[in-house]
């Protein structure tokens, strides 16, 4: 084998960096409250240091597994997701999880306790 | 039905009813224009966040004729509603006369702006007191519902305006008029455990159930009014919903028995595959409504939800019936939904194997208009029908996004990254559309949210039809500005 070989310079990739959940409603580990018919609102907006990357968002309840009524945002630089819960007393003491995770499988995560206000 | 005077005398003097406004002043009235769906205006509903705990999420109304791309949105600390439930017990099946004391009353009380996000409802304590915080506004509906086996009368008054702190004292609920009766069944025979309430026909609200004692006998009390008689059974109970029209006049009350028909029952099994594997599936949500019962008017919806084996079981009355099959979340099977029909003879009905499609893979773009991809946008795709799950995806440098989608239809909202352009909506059958999203520019809507002149920064700002359909969703920025644009009106 004859010829000149070299090695192209390398390109070095910059490390992954976690997506942070910067704010949210209800504030990290406080009670979210569900105190109206129309059922209550939590959300989260996250900032994430690479440029591009893209969120998954899993909110789950203890006992309930994965939830299906939350829907994703983008807004200027932050990007988040908010879910809709009914006024249900069964969600009463759970505990809601929102976990973000970027295409690198870095997460962030918050957590809070419902409570119901319902009539007996 | 409003609350009278005699009833919440407290209440009319110090914030109640638009003769209140006189007597409650204040400099502050959150909430924009009131809302009326007849027009074209447009719900900003407003979720604070953590730099802004003192606010409660509250919902602000644009009139149609305002500048919808400069708004200033006021939202305002929460006043404080306090005051004491009193009213009359009674022993519901032994005595048809309230005591002669006033005791304290378990009640829920709600004080919502009707349309909107804006309200919230407290539960009293064992003294009947109760406080809560609402934004300062007129237009609230406060509604004070007893807890059922109390029969003690609901009273709702509309049209009240809580501008600051309130103490709304003593609140006598009376003693109403008695409405009572016996529910039976299509042979004469008394029906126990079924539950009954009544409802206010201006305003929707519902009073708290009692249940039928043994002989089938229910006691409620109210205030005068025109009010629906609902008679059902409790959770998974095989009873029709019952609704009967009862209009209450004078002392005398109100009697009012109520035949639920033919209650003889018929099972009705199946079982949950999953179409391309075969194997059986659990934790199905199955959902039983009748579309048209044999023996009655009425209707009747069950939930139950398949074993380990993919089977459920559920005894339910003639007539025509819908299932829906949901599967879980997660689930990568489509819910589905099946007709069938239960005889008057019959005594058993098997659905046989129920076969759940898996989801199908949808892929699509989303472009600007003039053809550039657009990248970063959110795609939300929500279900019509079943459990509206939602499910979401983000588009690449491309534009090009993926979803699994259920075989039923979606309604898909395309968040463009930039507020150059329109959020937009599409209605897709999954099975059958292909082709790409092209997004407007549409027009703004845009301001910015204070409280008492200082900006209410990254608060979660959700922009809705004045009937309540999403058309965006943004955030504040650190100056409280926000900047969406929506599809043209």
């Amino acid at each position: 084998m004859q010829g000149c070989f070299f090695w192209l310079p390398l390109e070095e990739e910059p490390p992954n960096e976690p997506p942070v959940i910067e704010y949210s409603s209800p504030e990290a580990d406080e009670v979210f409250r569900i105190d109206t018919q129309q059922g209550g609102v939590a959300w989260v907006s996250v900032y994430d240091p690479d440029e591009g990357d893209v969120m998954d968002y899993l909110w789950s309840i203890n006992g309930l597994g994965p939830q299906g009524s939350a829907q994703t945002f983008v807004s200027g630089n932050y990007q988040g997701s908010s879910i809709q819960l009914p006024q249900d007393p069964d969600l009463n003491g759970r505990v809601l999880t929102c976990t973000v995770y970027d295409l690198s499988g870095a997460t962030d995560r918050r957590n809070w306790s419902i409570e119901v206000e319902v009539g007996s | 039905m409003k609350l009278s005077a005699l009833t919440l005398l407290t209440c009319l003097a110090a914030a109640c009813s638009n003769a209140s406004e006189d007597t409650v002043t204040s400099t502050a009235d959150a909430g924009g224009a009131e809302l009326d769906v007849t027009l074209n205006q447009l719900r900003v509903d407003i979720y604070p966040g953590q730099t802004t705990p003192q606010i409660d999420a509250q919902s602000w109304i644009a009139e149609s004729d305002t500048d919808w791309s400069n708004l200033e949105v006021d939202v305002l600390p929460s006043v404080s509603v306090s005051g004491t439930v009193l009213g009359y017990l009674a022993s519901p099946m032994n005595a048809d006369v309230p005591g002669a004391a006033l005791s304290p009353i378990s009640a829920q009380i709600s004080v919502v702006r009707v349309g909107t996000i804006t309200g919230v409802s407290a539960q009293t304590d064992i003294n009947g007191d109760f406080s809560l915080k609402v934004p300062p506004g007129r237009g609230y509906r406060l509604s004070i519902v007893p807890d059922g086996a109390q029969a003690v009368p609901f009273q709702v008054a509309e049209s009240t305006s809580i501008l600051e702190d309130v103490d709304l004292g003593t609140i006598d609920l009376g003693y109403g008029l008695p409405v009572y009766g016996q529910i039976y069944d299509a042979t004469g025979a008394s029906v126990s455990g079924a539950s009954v309430h009544l409802v206010d026909e201006a305003s929707g609200i519902a009073g708290a159930p009692v249940e039928t004692d043994a002989q089938g006998h229910y006691l409620l009390r109210a205030e005068p009014g025109d009010y629906t008689l609902e008679v059902t059974g409790r959770a998974g109970q095989a009873f029709p919903r019952i609704s009967q029209a009862a209009t209450l006049l004078n002392e005398d009350g109100l009697e009012l028995d109520v035949d639920l028909g033919d209650l003889t029952t018929a099972s009705v099994s199946g079982q949950v595959f999953r179409s391309e594997t075969s194997s059986t599936v659990r934790d199905v949500k199955v959902r039983l409504r009748s579309e048209q019962l044999a023996h009655s008017d009425g209707f009747l919806s069950i939930e139950t939800e398949t074993d380990g084996d993919g089977l459920f079981s559920r005894t339910l009355l003639p007539g025509n019936w819908v299932a829906e099959l949901i599967p879980e979340f997660d689930s990568p099977l489509s819910a589905m939904e099946v007709t069938f029909s239960i005889g008057t003879e019959d005594t058993s009905v098997s659905l046989g194997s129920l076969r759940l499609s898996d989801r199908i893979a949808f892929s699509s773009s989303v472009f600007g208009p003039s053809g550039e991809p657009i990248g970063g946008a959110a795609v939300n795709a929500r279900q019509v029908g079943f459990d509206n799950y939602i499910y979401s995806s983000t588009t690449d440098d491309d534009g090009a996004f993926d979803l699994d989608l259920p075989t039923q239809p979606v309604t898909m909202m395309v968040s463009p990254p930039t507020s150059s352009l329109a959020v937009s909506h599409v209605y897709i059958e999954p099975e059958s559309d292909r082709g790409s999203v092209y997004l407007s520019k549409g027009e703004p809507v845009s301001g910015v949210v204070l409280s008492n002149g200082q900006p209410v920064d990254f608060a979660l700002v959700e922009i809705r039809s004045s009937v309540g359909e999403l058309l965006a969703t943004t955030l504040t920025d650190r100056s409280g500005n926000f900047n969406v644009r929506i599809e043209a009106r």
